[in-house]
């Protein structure tokens, strides 16, 4: 679907996205290739304390490419997990 | 551009504005640091 540079986005809707029940073991290259799917990502911070574990910040350059990952990753089975996505408040 | 209508300018104009790039400590101040690492990007990556 072409994604109108002149729609107005709810204001909750962000460029850092939120991730968890990631497994454990995920390698950047396996964050990369899954988000980087929808658009350039600026950085993205994985959890690496026993409270932070299978957490991630995937911060992406574009808000359109956040919107889309956020809604096509949502529920999306990795590894046998469904992840949860949210955007960063 | 041409032919906008004002409200479309003005929804183009907050656009650009929620997608200015971010600083690394603009990131910092919006990222925790404990608790978490910055991933390396795989080698030869490139955003599309």
């Amino acid at each position: 679907m072409a994604t109108l540079k002149n729609q107005r986005l709810p204001p909750e809707v962000n460029r850092i996205l939120f991730v968890k029940n990631l497994p454990f073991k995920i390698t950047s290259a396996e964050i990369y290739e899954l988000f980087g799917a929808y658009g350039g990502i600026r950085q993205v911070r994985l959890g690496n304390a026993s409270d932070t574990m299978g957490t991630a910040f995937v911060v992406y350059d574009d808000i359109f490419d956040a919107r889309n990952a956020c809604e096509h990753l949502s529920g999306y089975n990795f590894g046998g997990r469904y992840l949860v996505v949210l955007y960063h408040q | 551009s041409a032919g906008s209508s004002s409200v479309a300018l003005k929804i183009e104009r907050e656009i650009d504005d929620r997608n200015r790039p971010w600083t690394e400590e603009e990131l910092n101040a919006q990222l925790p640091s404990d608790g978490y690492e910055i991933l390396a990007p795989p080698a030869g990556y490139v955003p599309i």
